[in-house]
């Protein structure tokens, strides 16, 4: 089975970059960073690189990769984020039940297993509010609904194309795993948190992208 | 005759001018014609007679022409706001369909 990672990056820190994708390289048989319009461009020459010309937002930059690695013959595909806070090693456990035939999408979440070094902010406020939004949204209870690292087979990959360009493409696979009735599951990962990531506002700016897709269906 | 009826109903022929012209020149479809026509017809027909409009606000249960003139135009700015809103979202798909086409075009060119 060929499984292909998805990075999107946007002016992230080249050298930092270059490790975490080393470190990834070893546990997928290929690497396909989406370039999502960052000024200066950004550099790989170990790597598949495709480039939007310019910036269109996290969900597009998953679409691109994620139809490059189907028309290359990827048989699964695993969405991972570029600023260091997924492990790659995670990407064993969450590409098992693909594997194994059990699920034909998996969503990674740091609620499931051991305890993550999380802002109490987050764990208490943020995240049980994303769980009641996603609910009412999508219908799915997902114990982490904010969690970029996901896995997929590449038979359902048409089924979840995702048309929301920007960060609401969490909620937007959880609704679409949904409303298609494809087998899913939720491994255990860890986040590690160098930085806050999405703040509040930030979760606004979600529901107002959910309810502006909701009028165009 | 008030300044302000002057003033409005010398817009009002500009305006219906304009409409006839771009019937003419075939840049508006037959029903945008007549709906713009009747539009400024109208308006035109409330600034000279304003009891006809306080008429029908009366029908409708409000008490003075200009708050209908004034929550009708409400209305319809929303309901304009709402169609940007789509279109401009639809836009921006769209854009981003070109952008990734080009990327995936880009990327396989580099291959061959």
């Amino acid at each position: 089975m060929k499984i292909s990672a998805i990075v999107p990056v946007y002016n992230e820190d080249q050298r930092e970059l270059n490790i975490l994708l080393q470190e990834l390289d070893g546990f997928v048989d290929s690497v396909i960073i989406v370039d999502d319009g960052s000024i200066p461009r950004l550099d790989f020459k170990n790597y598949t690189l495709l480039r939007h010309a310019i910036n269109r937002g996290q969900g597009a930059a998953l679409q691109t990769g994620t139809d490059f690695a189907i028309a290359h013959g990827a048989n699964i595909i695993v969405h991972f984020d570029a600023d260091c806070q997924h492990r790659p090693v995670d990407i064993v456990a969450l590409i098992k039940p693909i594997q194994d035939g059990q699920a034909d999408f998996v969503f990674g979440s740091r609620f499931l297993g051991e305890k993550n070094d999380m802002p109490w902010s987050k764990k208490y406020f943020i995240h049980p509010l994303a769980r009641i939004i996603n609910l009412i949204f999508t219908g799915l209870k997902l114990s982490d609904v904010h969690n970029g690292l996901r896995a997929f087979s590449s038979s359902v990959a048409s089924r979840v194309h995702l048309s929301q360009d920007r960060m609401a493409h969490n909620t937007e696979y959880s609704y679409l795993v949904k409303k298609n009735k494809i087998k899913y599951s939720e491994v255990p990962v860890r986040v590690i948190y160098h930085r806050y990531g999405q703040t509040a506002i930030g979760g606004f700016k979600i529901l107002k992208e959910l309810f502006l897709g909701k009028l165009l269906k | 005759m008030s300044l302000i009826q002057i003033l409005a109903l010398v817009f009002c022929l500009f305006a219906l001018w304009r409409v006839i012209l771009k019937f003419r020149r075939q840049e508006l479809k037959i029903t945008e014609f007549f709906m713009w026509l009747i539009f400024w017809l109208a308006v035109g027909v409330a600034f000279v007679t304003p009891e006809s409009l306080t008429r029908l606000a009366n029908v409708l249960g409000i008490g003075r022409g200009a708050d209908l003139v004034l929550y009708v135009a409400v209305v319809v700015v929303f309901y304009l706001m709402f169609r940007i809103f789509v279109r401009l979202e639809n836009m921006e798909r769209n854009i981003t369909k070109i952008v990734r086409k080009d990327a995936l075009k880009d990327k396989d060119s580099q291959n061959e």
